[in-house]
Order: structure tokens, then C-alpha cells, then sequence
């Protein structure tokens, strides 16, 4: 029965690109739509998209998502420390360079371009796609290395839930989440509370010291806590409505690095996020209306130098887009985007606003038996305090020979500058431009789909070019100004394996990541030494390995990190070693009629590699979190 | 595992995870500097702060006899860095005392080799240090939140903090030993400041405070015994412009009082790198993307230029006469040390560390 079971569970998530080949499904039943409500299934043609194993979410459900990118995903993240800021780098990209959507709409803050991964709990959200390489014209400004998808959805007439996990784990890291719901045929509830804390207080060798002394880790302790509330209402058969809001504070000391003798700077973060959707869903065409309002707060103090920064940001979306099926093989997106950022710092002379409108559209084309696919898209945006960029992107898919497909897509991308990029008093540039440019790639796959084993394997070759880079440099008068002064070349492959298969009731996933990618300045006006040289804290090589064996609902992960050099000065002169990271996730679960139990266990580290993300910022060495989840699921009465 | 032996693919697959591992075990370390230790006992040591945030400064060593420039001759006598933002050097007896400002501490080492002799810690945000006695020596600290300006009494015997010269000035910078007063410049720290601060050393007892202009940080002595102040402005408070604009300022040392002062016209570019030429009487510094020189008897400013170029700092070799000039390029990247002679014709330049800011002659 449960051998059934795997054997359906990998068909379905392994092979739904395979069995989309052979039965196209109709684009326009509820479910679909609402699960597609955005752009990211259906217009995405060529790119590279990856979901995460919903296995690996739940394993690392008391995590931040800078955790799971890190461990679990080909993403570089960057992380000042156990719980410092973290950001993600995308194909050799930065951070401003990722766009961060929460459910479509991007929660990339107006003032720096960035989110803090840090900040993100995994338990809040359900689905998270990647999606590697531009796609500006489909999600706008910052989608140039690549998109991060974080994706709540519903699911109905599921009856009463409730649920909780609790965790505890090395250096004094707690979290207890709290989920409780209602959903009925045709209308869902579910509040989720979430609190997180670490003293992070573990020990480590100073290797910036006389004799290497061994210390201990001062100033990095964090309390998060959190609430989402989710509602979903199907008004008629056509219609639905939803309503999201989210709310959470973080509280956290920053810690200082091994070359600096103390830090007491602290940091506080504060945020509402609430989206409100419409949507109508007919065989043809379907419309939707949404909104979202952002207000973020973050203030960050550092007494060692008289520093007390505090800002706020408050962004509001609205976007309204229809799909057309025009016929059966051809689709038809067309929509339209305002966001309005303002926020109030001292650290601008005044109080600044900026709206941006942008129509943006999509059209699909592709056979009958949908072996053939292509996607044409673009964007143009209106900005009222800069120029107004246009993009466009073509992708395609074939399959052939049964097994095989091959994708491609060519996207020019851009990336508005910042508020701190324009406005920053002293050095704020307001005639900076957008940084732009192109990125292209060609994919390989192989599919293998049998009743008891698949095996997938891609190989991508890519590249792209940034022009425009936007660098904060000091002038002549020693002032520091951010100018669009470089020129920056991406270009190498990533390879990617998945085996899945069951062995006598074992049910095996295993995967092999391995990418090269070279990103060096073309042309760096602040730095002749620079040209032809890596980023700096971008690897070159990254691998990442995962195996888990699941046997009568026990489950054992494991994954390993290989990072590979990275430098730190941009004439790469310093650099850090590589890295690698072994890590090992067990897990029981008990499943009685209404009643979900799962205990776990997570152990990092387990060869204790002293490793520097960032130069000079320790890391911890082996740590564990333990946790327990308990789920009641009491069916609606049929 | 029967079905295994139907899959078409087991070759593909062998050659995707060998490929993977062969690009693996291919991958190129960069290079890496390791040229051996030398002699320091004399030449030019060049500051380099080192990368802002979490990186650490070097001190590079430029042997003027046969030309060659040793970078980060501390960690390669050592086996550890200095830390963040290397601050200043300076060498009295046989020994150099590297003042680490981020890192609270004054690293102390042995001028033949550079091997650390030890490492005075207590200290909060400290910037330079100036002998005065065999066995004395005074830290200039900018202190707790760069507000508490200090003078930190360092035994040279022990090499700790043996007491505190309390001041309520801000930013204590740079220091100057004439006969037993300590001249010291009150840079703002974290704030702002417009005294030059005066103690006794003998006494250790601060004497009084000339009050010189906004935020005076350089500060050389002329030929004729008096002392020349840069005075670097002072921002509004929303950093938009220059609420007082830059000044170079006369202290006669006769009197300690202000004999000139010459204001800088610019709202938003400040004067910085004061130094002064072998003779003692031609003042160098940096001004709004130019080198300047100055004579000591001028009566105005006479904008002079002899290089066309920004630097983060200046130094005059007073053996040699030559100007040393340092540019930090992007300031995450090695730096470069222009030589100029005193006319500003340029000699030759030196790859330094990364941001150099600082000179020592020896």
C-alpha cells in the first residue's frame, strides 16, 4: 500500500513536465488558475524553474529561508554571521539584482533593493519556486540573476486544522509555531503564529588574534515573532477573493567579526505585508485584480559610533492582468502594474515618492501536442523620478525524441536604482540609470519515467551581461556616490541530476548539482585591477549533493555544500578557502486517522568545518535542532 | 534493484556525475603571494586600512635601496591579521607600534623582523601613539560611542594602559611633541570638535585648548617652531552640504595662540593629507581633487597646484623630499602609492595594500 503510494507520489512530481507533453491540461479549470494565479506557470517558457521538494520544506520548517536556500538550493547566500543579514546571490548576481515575490508581488524593499532572508520563516509559506536567470519583463525591476517565488496556497474543503511544531536547538535557538484553520467548500481561514529566538552564543576560534584564542560568540542573539492570517473565499463559480496579512518583528544584536574587538550595534525590524486579490475564471478568459500594501520599519542602532538610523518604507502595489486563451494553442497575457514607494529617513534630505506604472504582456504559441512551446513577453515601465525602461524576452521548449527537451530563453533585464542609491545624504545620486542588460541560455534535459525509478538531467549553459553596474565609489571631492561605472559578464553552465526510485520499500531521492559560472568585470571605471576579475563573495564553483531514503514514514536527509573559492578584494588578491558542508536531517512520522506526528532531528555541520562566509565572521561548528510537529485534521461532514 | 538494469541511461548518467567531479577537482585556487620576510629596520611603511566592514589592514614595507615593496609584512611574520581599519604606525627605539582602530588594540613589534612583541589592549577606538619619555608614551583614543575623546598613558616597560588623561574633547587625533607640550587634534570623533588640545606631558595635565576651526585633523610642525592645523569642515547635520567650510590654520607656539587662518572656499569638498616638505616650509595637502603646496609665510591661500589628481593621503619623505601619495582606487581593491618629487613630477608608483592612508619614514 505504501510502496503505492511513493511509486504515485514521484510519478506525479517527477513527471508532470513528461505527462504535459503527452495530455496538455486545460489551462482554465478553478484549481489550476488559482494555483497559477500568476505568470510564473504558464509564461515562463525556456527558464529555469525549480521547486523545492515539499519533503525539504517541511524538514526545514523551523528554519529561515536563508537556511534553506544555503543548505538546500544552488543559491549563494551570503550571511553576515549565524543570523546577520543574509542575501542571495543568483548566478553570480546580487542581492538587488534577485526579486523576492510573495506571491507575485515583490517585496524587495525600496530603500536598498534587498530582503533579508533572514527574516523569512519557512513555516509561512508552502511553495517556493526558483527561477534562474532574467525574466524582467515578466516581474519588473531586480529580475536579473534570478526570482525567488514564495507562494501560499490553498487548499479547500479540507475541514478543521490545527497544528503546532516546536523546536529546540544549539546555542539557545527556540521556535514554536502555531497553525490554526477552517476550510470549507468554499471558503478557507488559517492563522499561522510563529516566535524564533537563538542567543547564538557558540564558540569559535579567532584566527584574527595572537595564539588563535578560542571565543566565545557576543551580541548575536534574535527574537522574531510573527502572525499570518490567510482567507480565501469562492464567491460564485467564476469568482474568487483572497486576503493575506502579515505581520512580524525581529529583534537582533549584530555581532562583531573576529577583526574588531566588540559590536553593540543592534537592529530592529518591523513589518506589515497585506495583498487582497479578485479573481474571475472562465473557460477563456480570466481576470484578476490585486493589491498590496507593504510598510516596513527598521531601525538600527551602533552606540560605538554614535549611530541611530531609523527608516520606514511603504510600498503600495496594485496590478490588474487577464489571460485569454485566443485558441488552443495560443495564450494570451496582457496586464498592468502601479507600485508607489515613499520613505522617511533622515538619511534623506527629504521625503521621497516614486510611481511606477508598467503594461506588460505575454503571448504563447505553441503545437498541438505541446512538444513545441515559445513565449514572447514584454514590459515597459514608466517611472516618475527616472527613465523608463523596456524589456522583452523570448523562450522556448521542444521535446523530441520522447525523452529529451530542449529550452532556451534571451531576456534583456533591468534594475532601477535604490532610494539609498538616489537619495543617500551625503552621496546620493539622483541622475544614476538603471542598470541593464541581457541574459541568455540554452538547456539540455532528459527525462527517464518509470514505475519505479526516474531519473531527470539538465545541463544549462548561460550568460549574461550588466551594463550600467551601479558601484558606490568616493569621489574626487572624497564624497562616496554611488555611479553607474561597471560592466559585468556572467557566463559558465550548471548541471543538474535527479534520481528517484524505490528499493525494496525504500523510496530514494537523490540529487547532484555542480555550476561554474565565472562573473568578472568587463569595465570597472573605479578600478582598472578589477577588469577581467570575479566579483568579489561570488563563487566560481558550487556542488551540491542530496540523498534521502524514506522507510515506513521514516526519513533520513542528507546534503552536502561544496563552495567553492571566493575572493574579497575585487582585484582578487584576498580570497576565502572553499568550503564544504555536510548536513543530516532524520525524521519519524506517525499518521493516525486525524492525527499527524513528526519528530526530527537536524544536524549541521557534522564534520565541523570551520568555514568564513563573509571574511572574518564566524560560523558555527556542529549544531542540532530538534523538533516536533503534531497536525489534527478533522474532515468537513460530506 | 532488477529494474535498474533496463534504464537506457545508466551511461549518461556516469558521465554527468563524472564530469561534475573532474570540473570538481579542477578548480583553481588564486594566487597567492608568499614572498619571505625582510628587514624593516629602516624604508617607508605604508598604512593600508584594509577593507571596510569585516576585513583586515596590512602594513606594507617599501625598501628604498633596491625598490622592492613587501605587502602585509605583519600577517606574514605572524600567522595572524592585524584587524579591521589599521589606523597608524609609528616607530620609536627598535620597535613599531601599529594602532589597530576597530580592533581596540596597538599591536607592538619588533622592527628588525616585524614578529609581535606584544599587544596593548584597553583601549577604545584608538588612532595614533607618540612618545614621550623612554618609557612613556601617549594613545590618542577617540572612546566609547567616538565621543569620549581620550589621551591613554601607555608604560612601554609593560606594555599596558597605565592611567587616563581625561579631556571632554571629541575625536582625539593626531599628536605632536613640542618640547614637553603634547599638541593634539580634536577631529569630532563621531561628532564634531574645533580645538587643538594641549598637555603636559611631564605633568600628564591638560594645559588648555586652542580653538582652531571645525574638525582639525592634520597637523605638522614648520620650520620656524610653529604648528599649521587642517581643519577638515563641518557637515549640516543632514550631510546636504558644508555648514563651515574647511581652514588651514597658524598656531604661533610662542604664545599657543591662532597667528592665520585661511578658509577654504568650497561647500562640499574637504582638505585633508597635511604635510610638509624636508625643509620645513612649503605645506602639501589635498583639496577638491588637487595637491596643493603652501608657503609657511604666505598671508593668503595660494593655490598652488603641482598634481592634478585626488589622493587619500600624503606623506613627504623627509630624508628624500619625495611626496608619497596614496590612492585607495575603489577601496576594495589593492591600493597604489604614487611617488612625486616635491615639484609634483611623477617618479614611479608602488602596489601597496588595500585603502593605504598612512605613512611612516624611517
Amino acid at each position: 500500500m505504501l510502496r503505492k503510494i511513493y511509486v504515485l507520489l514521484f510519478c506525479i512530481t517527477v513527471c508532470t513536465t513528461h505527462a504535459q507533453v503527452i495530455h496538455p491540461d486545460s489551462i482554465y479549470t478553478v484549481e489550476d488558475v488559482i494555483v497559477s494565479s500568476n505568470r510564473l506557470t504558464r509564461y515562463t517558457t525556456g527558464s529555469k524553474v525549480v521547486e523545492l521538494d515539499s519533503a525539504v520544506l517541511r524538514d526545514k520548517n523551523n528554519n529561515t529561508l536563508a537556511d534553506l536556500l544555503a543548505t538546500q538550493t544552488q543559491v549563494f547566500v551570503k550571511s553576515y554571521g549565524i543570523a546577520g543579514l543574509s542575501t542571495p546571490s543568483f548566478r553570480g548576481m546580487n542581492a538587488s539584482q534577485t526579486a523576492i515575490l510573495w506571491n507575485g508581488f515583490n517585496i524587495s524593499s525600496p530603500m536598498n533593493g534587498g530582503q533579508d532572508l533572514a527574516l523569512l520563516p519557512v513555516n509561512f509559506v508552502n511553495t517556493i519556486k526558483l527561477q534562474y536567470g532574467g525574466s524582467g519583463a515578466l516581474w519588473g525591476s531586480g529580475a536579473i540573476g534570478g526570482t525567488v517565488h514564495l507562494i501560499n496556497t490553498p487548499e479547500f474543503d479540507k475541514g478543521f486544522t490545527a497544528g503546532t511544531s516546536l523546536s529546540m536547538g544549539s546555542f539557545g535557538d527556540q521556535q514554536q509555531n502555531i497553525e490554526i484553520g477552517i476550510s470549507k467548500k468554499r471558503f478557507i481561514s488559517t492563522t499561522k503564529f510563529f516566535h524564533h529566538q537563538a542567543t547564538n552564543n557558540f564558540t569559535y576560534q579567532n584566527l584574527a588574534q595572537f595564539n588563535k584564542p578560542e571565543q566565545r560568540m557576543k551580541n548575536a542573539e534574535f527574537n522574531q515573532n510573527g502572525i499570518l492570517q490567510e482567507n480565501y473565499i469562492k464567491l460564485n463559480k467564476t469568482q474568487n477573493l483572497s486576503f493575506r496579512f502579515w505581520y512580524q518583528n525581529n529583534n537582533r544584536n549584530l555581532p562583531a567579526s573576529m577583526t574588531t574587538a566588540q559590536s553593540k550595534a543592534s537592529q530592529q525590524d518591523e513589518v506589515i505585508r497585506s495583498t487582497l486579490e479578485w479573481q474571475r475564471l472562465k473557460d477563456k478568459t480570466a481576470y484578476f485584480v490585486r493589491a498590496a500594501y507593504f510598510d516596513e520599519t527598521l531601525n538600527y542602532t551602533d552606540p560605538l559610533i554614535s549611530l541611530t538610523s531609523n527608516s520606514q518604507s511603504k510600498t503600495f502595489i496594485s496590478e490588474a492582468e487577464t489571460k485569454i486563451k485566443v485558441s488552443a494553442q495560443q495564450l494570451l497575457n496582457i496586464g498592468i502594474n502601479n507600485t508607489y514607494n515613499t520613505a522617511l529617513t533622515k538619511n534623506y534630505t527629504f521625503t521621497p515618492t516614486q510611481n511606477r506604472t508598467s503594461f506588460f504582456g505575454s503571448y504563447q504559441l505553441r503545437n498541438k501536442k505541446s512538444t513545441l512551446k515559445t513565449t514572447l513577453s514584454a514590459r515597459q515601465e514608466f517611472i516618475s523620478n527616472g527613465n523608463n525602461p523596456f524589456t522583452a524576452s523570448v523562450g522556448a521548449e521542444a521535446w523530441f525524441f520522447k525523452n529529451f527537451r530542449l529550452r532556451g530563453i534571451v531576456s534583456k533585464n533591468y534594475r532601477i536604482p535604490t532610494f539609498n542609491d538616489l537619495y543617500w545624504a551625503q552621496g546620493g545620486n539622483p541622475d544614476l540609470l538603471p542598470e541593464e542588460g541581457w541574459s541568455e541560455e540554452v538547456g539540455l534535459a532528459y527525462f527517464i519515467c518509470k514505475s519505479k525509478f526516474s531519473l531527470e538531467y539538465e545541463i544549462t549553459g548561460l550568460t549574461s551581461q550588466v551594463s550600467n553596474w551601479i558601484m558606490w565609489t568616493p569621489n574626487n571631492a572624497g564624497i562616496w556616490s554611488p555611479e553607474n561605472i561597471a560592466e559585468v559578464i556572467s557566463q559558465g553552465f550548471e548541471n543538474e541530476l535527479k534520481i528517484k526510485g524505490t528499493v525494496r520499500k525504500v523510496y530514494i531521492d537523490m540529487g547532484i548539482q555542480y555550476q561554474h559560472i565565472q562573473t568578472t568585470y568587463e569595465k570597472n571605471n573605479a578600478s582598472d585591477q578589477s577588469i577581467g576579475k570575479q566579483l568579489i563573495y561570488t563563487p566560481v564553483d558550487k556542488a551540491l549533493i542530496s540523498l534521502s531514503l524514506e522507510y515506513h514514514r521514516i526519513r533520513i536527509g542528507a546534503t552536502y555544500n561544496y563552495v567553492g573559492y571566493r575572493n574579497t578584494t575585487s582585484d582578487n588578491t584576498q580570497f576565502l578557502d572553499p568550503y564544504q558542508l555536510i548536513n543530516l536531517t532524520m525524521s519519524k512520522t506517525v499518521a493516525l486517522p486525524t492525527l499527524l506526528i513528526k519528530v526530527y532531528l537536524q544536524l549541521n555541520n557534522i564534520m565541523q568545518e570551520a568555514y568564513q562566509n563573509i571574511a572574518y565572521y564566524a560560523t558555527p561548528l556542529q549544531s542540532y535542532q530538534l523538533g516536533l510537529i503534531v497536525n489534527f485534521n478533522k474532515p468537513n461532514k460530506k | 534493484m532488477n529494474y535498474l538494469k533496463n534504464i537506457p541511461s545508466k551511461n549518461s548518467l556516469l558521465i554527468a556525475l563524472f564530469s561534475t567531479l573532474i570540473i570538481l577537482s579542477a578548480c583553481k585556487k588564486p594566487a597567492e603571494d608568499t614572498t619571505p620576510a625582510g628587514n624593516y629596520n629602516s624604508g617607508i611603511f605604508i598604512v593600508n586600512e584594509g577593507p571596510y566592514g569585516s576585513g583586515t589592514g596590512t602594513i606594507s614595507h617599501f625598501n628604498k635601496n633596491d625598490n622592492v615593496v613587501t605587502n602585509d609584512i605583519f600577517q606574514k611574520a605572524n600567522d595572524f591579521p592585524l584587524g579591521n581599519i589599521v589606523q597608524s604606525i609609528t616607530i620609536f627605539d627598535d620597535k613599531a607600534y601599529v594602532v589597530v582602530n576597530q580592533a581596540d588594540k596597538i599591536e607592538v613589534v619588533q622592527t628588525s623582523n616585524f614578529k609581535s612583541k606584544g599587544t596593548i589592549t584597553g583601549l577604545v577606538q584608538p588612532r595614533y601613539i607618540i612618545q614621550v619619555s623612554a618609557t612613556k608614551a601617549y594613545a590618542s583614543i577617540w572612546g566609547t560611542s567616538g565621543l569620549d575623546g581620550a589621551i591613554k598613558i601607555i608604560d612601554l616597560t609593560t606594555n599596558t594602559v597605565s592611567s587616563t588623561i581625561t579631556t571632554g574633547r571629541k575625536g582625539m587625533e593626531r599628536m605632536l611633541k613640542k618640547d614637553d607640550l603634547i599638541y593634539t587634534t580634536c577631529k569630532g570623533g563621531w561628532a564634531n570638535d574645533s580645538v587643538v588640545n594641549l598637555i603636559n606631558s611631564t605633568t600628564d595635565l591638560v594645559e588648555s585648548n586652542i580653538e582652531v576651526g571645525p574638525n582639525p585633523d592634520g597637523m605638522v610642525e614648520d620650520a620656524d617652531g610653529n604648528i599649521w592645523v587642517l581643519c577638515i569642515g563641518k557637515f549640516k547635520s543632514d550631510y546636504s552640504a558644508l555648514e563651515q567650510s574647511g581652514r588651514l590654520v597658524q598656531i604661533n607656539t610662542t604664545t599657543n595662540t591662532v597667528d592665520k587662518t585661511f578658509t577654504f572656499s568650497s561647500t562640499s569638498a574637504q582638505p585633508t593629507g597635511l604635510t610638509i616638505d624636508q625643509n620645513k616650509t612649503k605645506l602639501v595637502y589635498v583639496y577638491d581633487g588637487k595637491v596643493y603646496t603652501q608657503d609657511i609665510t604666505a598671508t593668503s591661500l595660494q593655490n598652488t597646484v603641482i598634481i592634478n589628481k585626488s589622493f587619500y593621503n600624503l606623506g613627504v619623505d623627509p630624508n628624500s623630499n619625495i611626496i608619497y601619495a596614496a590612492d585607495a582606487g575603489n577601496f576594495s581593491s589593492a591600493g597604489k602609492v604614487e611617488r612625486y618629487n616635491i615639484n609634483g613630477t611623477k617618479m614611479n608608483e608602488l602596489n601597496v595594500g588595500i585603502v593605504p592612508g598612512n605613512f611612516f619614514f624611517k
